[in-house]
């Protein structure tokens, strides 16, 4: 029966896959209803768990374990409304059914777990005091089967066990505590104590781990090769040759310069990497440990797979098809670009694989073309494997090479999969190579020509060159016999010549410039040059304009903007927007005092009632509005929760494109979203408040002690804090990918509800309030 | 004259703040942009009329004295508002004077200066002056550090006229000088009661929000008064040789107006406003 269901689920997740690459990707999103880890507040969590506890030894104790609880229900619940977390996808729905396997002896230890998917590419897994295992996409995306998860996840079940994740809390509080100095000699040798003790939980949660898996059908070898593919998970999912051949065409071939010769190799000597500081002992001694363990197992299962490997085949695919869109929202374009070619290679046809090349190759031309290549790449010298040469290669292309290379790419891709958003970043380059390059339809034809007729010329030039030579030194059968200097000189000269030639031959042609020479009578190429030449027009006038008026503009005149501008600034106004509707997503509030630290029980309260202002605010403003508050969402809002994942994720990237204009990769997942709620505007907005001591009391105080009239507004004046509260308000469209409105308001206060209130309306009547018309014509 | 003046820089002021706010959006506190307010300053004063203070009894020196007012403000920028206030207080001086001069019955029984025994020559009178203040000001507040009109701290400028109205007890003063020393120049005896000065004042305080729309107003201010027209009309009148041996009516007034500088060169004022 178990296994008829697997055999469906792979079934619908291979036909989701199957039928799914004929469209645009869609990101994993969280489906059923949402579970209550994700509903409940945290301070209710954090008193259910406090009441649950046995009373400590010591009240230090007692103080610490409260302050753990506290810090972690806080801390996860962050995790779990950030929209990073999924529930009931279909890789979710699979770790869960491999977490049911190895727990298929303790129903009731399965029962207090809580198994959830972290969309992060970094392969990780990690347990929490409360019971929730996470595991990361990325480690989906490069395990070798089933039973290495089945290992990950007993391993991690056995820190849960064994409360591992408080004991080192607890320790590390006694082991940094100031009462313990005289243990120790320095603050290093804490932090060795410290590993020490972390590196002996991973050991025993190891062991046990490994006792776990052994009471299932999995083979326990797979927990050692487990660990090799964490060792190595940095690395792409596979290691394959780069090629060009899909930037190259009949005429354009990517020349040798730009190839890498040689790789580095990847380096194995990690196994046995000092771990003294580390919280993880080294691969080396965990293998070691292990396989002395694995020799005294008699009983150990054999199977790589309990269920079928088509399962774990449709979830793999399914996480690292995300991993890949994490990678480009994470602008780590490289990465991305590599391992959608390694899916490529594997599945030539794969439409998404392509897409996200051509994503990659959107972002980095734009990067590349803002001068900030370097914000999204490493060097390439740090790169180990195959990968390397991708690196290499982009490194080295000047911008407008790889902007063509990326447009023809995208020119491509959007032949299969013309969907909206990559069709408009197809535009966005093409008008950017007419309006910041100069290339346009006709550059590239001329391109065409030169080039054919420079190899025409340059064979031509060659053959005759090469025939003198060659007649030279058979008509002349004398000169055989005898050659003087001079005649050693000329023949010298006569082939320096020819290599000048070849040379100069090589210089003229720009092989980039052949990108689109195949494809040049194409009528869909012409009329992307056709309409990005009117974009392009619109940009140059854009330009000409904001550049005459500034040249225009008198000194005087330009100090005098600028002082407006600062004004406007210091006063705290918000631009007016003219909209109607907004989406307030994520809404965020937090107070810090200096002395108490994070004040996590108030700030949730406070966001609570932060959610109800907006609302209140809104309605005065008269905005229509909707707020996707993770805190608020009911248990059947499951698509709301998706919904804030995927704005979060778009503002997310939005924000990182401070510098670059361009589309963000992440707007045809939020499109749909906008067109749901009806606008285009999304906002994020939130409070940040702290609390501090004012310095030099005593020096204030001696002041007013020597003005004694003045001794009691000193000493009230001393011993006030400072409090200073931030508000942000950002607006964005997800249509245009603009950032329509960035606000800041510092005020010198308590975060009283009023005062947010008074700014709250004021901010969001500006988004009601037409825009003024700043220049009069 | 004096009068004009005033009306003038009052009429400029305005001027002015809507010059500077006329064009900018004033959104107010959700929209609401007046504020109605009632406050009160509490301020401690010394009796100063002291000189013979010891024969009178049954009272404090240090006095404590309210000053009610109610303020409409208007914001007429995003950090700007506009204010008028009227304001009352009310404040009582009690003083013994001994003049040279025997206590004699032909006088009037009610009088209130008797014989003080020690000496023939010498009688003594005691008697309450009761002032009544009433302001009249307009003031511009700038709130500072990024909050709206009328919500947050502020600073305040403003400028009004003060009002006082004397009054003495059973009129025992003036009808002591008139019975004793100018029985034959009745017109200088009856005091005018009523003194007129300009101040300035500066106010720093805050405006923080309540619910339902109230908020509680305070701050602490400093005042300055000038242009005072007791002094100038007593001195003028009385004249500098009087038979009262401690006090004369010149240093009378000055004393009050002395008092009335001290008591507002600094307060502090509390009040509820109520935004609309």
């Amino acid at each position: 029966m178990f296994f008829r269901i697997q055999i469906w689920f792979a079934f619908f997740a291979l036909l989701g896959v199957q039928s799914g690459l004929a469209q645009t990707y869609q990101p994993l999103r969280c489906s059923g209803p949402i579970p209550a880890d994700f509903r409940t507040l945290s301070v209710t969590k954090f008193e259910q768990d406090k009441s649950d506890e046995k009373k400590a030894k010591t009240a230090r104790e007692e103080k610490n374990r409260d302050e753990f609880l506290l810090n972690t229900n806080y801390l996860i619940d962050d995790l779990l409304l950030s929209g990073k977390v999924l529930f009931g996808d279909p890789v979710t729905v699979y770790v869960n059914q491999i977490a049911d396997r190895v727990l298929a002896d303790q129903p009731e230890l399965r029962e207090k777990l809580r198994f959830y998917c972290l969309k992060s590419p970094q392969a990780n897994a990690f347990c929490t005091d409360q019971g929730i295992i996470f595991v990361t996409l990325g480690l989906i995306a490069q395990l070798e089967n089933e039973a290495q998860l089945a290992f990950v996840l007993s391993h991690e079940i056995s820190h849960y066990e064994k409360r591992h994740t408080l004991n080192s809390y607890l320790e590390q509080e006694a082991i940094f505590s100031d009462n313990q100095s005289y243990k120790y000699n320095s603050y290093e040798d804490r932090i060795a104590k410290a590993s020490t003790y972390s590196k002996s939980l991973e050991l025993d949660a190891d062991s046990l781990g490994l006792i776990r898996l052994s009471r299932t059908s999995y083979s326990c070898e797979e927990a050692l090769n487990s660990l090799f593919v964490l060792q190595f998970s940095h690395l792409p999912f596979n290691e394959i040759v780069f090629k060009f051949d899909a930037f190259e065409n009949s005429l354009m071939k990517i020349p040798d310069a730009l190839q890498l010769d040689s790789i580095a190799a990847i380096d194995f000597s990690t196994d046995e990497e000092d771990d003294k500081f580390s919280t993880h002992p080294n691969m080396a001694t965990r293998r070691k440990r292990m396989e002395t363990q694995l020799a005294a197992l008699n009983n150990c299962g054999l199977n790589k797979f309990v269920g079928s490997s088509a399962s774990f085949d449709a979830a793999q695919l399914a996480a690292r098809e995300e991993v890949i869109r994490l990678q480009l929202l994470d602008r780590n374009y490289v990465d991305a670009f590599y391992n959608a070619y390694v899916m490529l290679e594997t599945d030539s046809q794969n439409i998404h694989a392509q897409t996200f090349m051509a994503k990659a190759l959107y972002g980095m031309a734009k990067y590349s073309n803002a001068g900030l290549y370097s914000d999204i790449s490493t060097s390439y010298k740090k790169i180990e494997g195959e990968s390397q040469r991708a690196a290499f290669f982009f490194r080295q292309l000047e911008p407008e090479q790889l902007h063509i290379i990326a447009l023809r790419f995208l020119f491509d891709v959007c032949k299969q999969n013309p969907s909206p958003t990559l069709m408009a970043m197809r535009d966005d380059l093409c008008s950017d190579l007419i309006f910041m390059q100069q290339i346009n339809l006709e550059r590239l034809s001329e391109a065409k020509e030169n080039y054919i007729t420079q190899e025409k010329s340059k064979k031509d030039t060659l053959a005759v060159a090469e025939q003198k030579n060659t007649d030279t030194k058979q008509d002349d059968p004398e000169e055989k016999k005898y050659v003087s200097k001079y005649d050693k000189l000329r023949k010298d000269k006569k082939e320096q010549e020819v290599v000048k030639q070849r040379e100069a031959t090589k210089e003229e042609v720009i092989f980039h410039l052949l990108a689109f020479a195949d494809v040049l009578d194409d009528p869909e190429l012409k009329n992307m040059f056709a309409s990005a030449q009117i974009a392009a027009d619109m940009k140059a006038d854009l330009a000409a304009e904001k550049e005459g008026s500034s040249k225009k503009m008198s000194e005087y005149e330009y100090r005098k903007q600028q002082k407006q501008q600062k004004k406007q600034y210091k006063k705290g106004e918000a631009p007016n927007l003219g909209i109607d509707s907004v989406v307030f997503v994520d809404p965020f509030f937090f107070e810090v005092d200096e002395r108490k630290g994070l004040r996590l029980v108030k700030s949730e309260a406070k966001l609570l009632q932060f959610s109800q202002q907006i609302g209140e605010n809104a309605s005065l403003a008269g905005l229509n509005y909707q707020i996707l508050d993770p805190k608020k969402f009911a248990e059947n809002e499951v698509d709301r929760f998706n919904d804030m994942a995927a704005i979060n994720d778009w503002i997310g990237e939005r924000l990182d494109h401070e510098e670059v204009e361009m589309i963000p990769l992440e707007s045809e997942y939020a499109t749909p979203v906008a067109e749901k709620y009806g606008t285009d505007h999304f906002c994020y907005t939130g409070v940040f408040s702290y609390k501090q001591q004012r310095e030099n009391r005593g020096s204030i105080i001696l002041v007013s002690i020597l003005y004694f009239p003045i001794l009691p507004f000193g000493i009230y004046y001393a011993m006030s804090p400072i409090y200073e509260t931030n508000y942000y308000t950002l607006v964005y469209n997800v249509k245009t990918g603009k950032q329509e409105m960035s606000h800041v308001v510092t005020m010198k206060s308590k975060s009283k509800k009023g005062y947010l209130d008074s700014q709250m309306y004021d901010v969001m009547k500006r988004m009601k309030n037409k825009k003024r018309n700043t220049k009069k014509k | 004259m004096k009068n004009n003046i005033f009306f003038s820089t009052l009429l400029l002021a305005f001027l002015v703040a809507f010059a500077n706010t006329g064009n900018a959006q004033a959104p107010g506190f959700q929209g609401k942009r007046f504020a109605i307010g009632v406050m009160t300053s509490p301020s401690v004063y010394y009796d100063q009329f002291s000189a013979l203070y010891e024969y009178y009894s049954g009272s404090s020196r240090i006095k404590l004295s309210f000053k009610h007012s109610l303020s409409f403000a208007f914001a007429a920028g995003r950090s700007t508002t506009i204010a008028a206030n009227i304001g009352f207080a009310r404040q009582n001086y009690n003083f013994g004077l001994t003049f040279d001069g025997p206590y004699s019955e032909q006088y009037g029984t009610y009088q209130a200066y008797y014989y003080t025994g020690s000496d023939p020559l010498k009688s003594y009178t005691e008697s309450r002056i009761k002032t009544n203040m009433l302001t009249l000001g307009v003031s511009i507040r700038k709130y500072t550090g990024a909050f709206i009109a009328p919500i947050g701290k502020y600073l305040e400028l403003g400028i009004g006229q003060v009002r006082l109205n004397v009054k003495t007890e059973n009129d025992s003063l003036p009808y002591f000088y008139y019975n004793y020393d100018f029985r034959n120049n009745a017109s200088l005896v009856l005091p005018e009661k009523v003194f007129r000065a300009t101040y300035i004042s500066i106010r720093s305080g805050n405006n923080v929000p309540l619910k339902h729309n109230f908020a509680l107003d305070y701050s602490f201010g400093m005042s300055l008064f000038f242009n005072g027209s007791y002094k100038e009309t007593y001195s003028n009148l009385i004249p500098s040789q009087t038979p009262i041996a401690e006090l004369s009516y010149n240093s009378f007034f000055n004393i009050l107006g002395k008092n009335l500088r001290r008591q507002n060169l600094l307060d502090l004022r509390i009040g509820l406003s109520y935004l609309f």
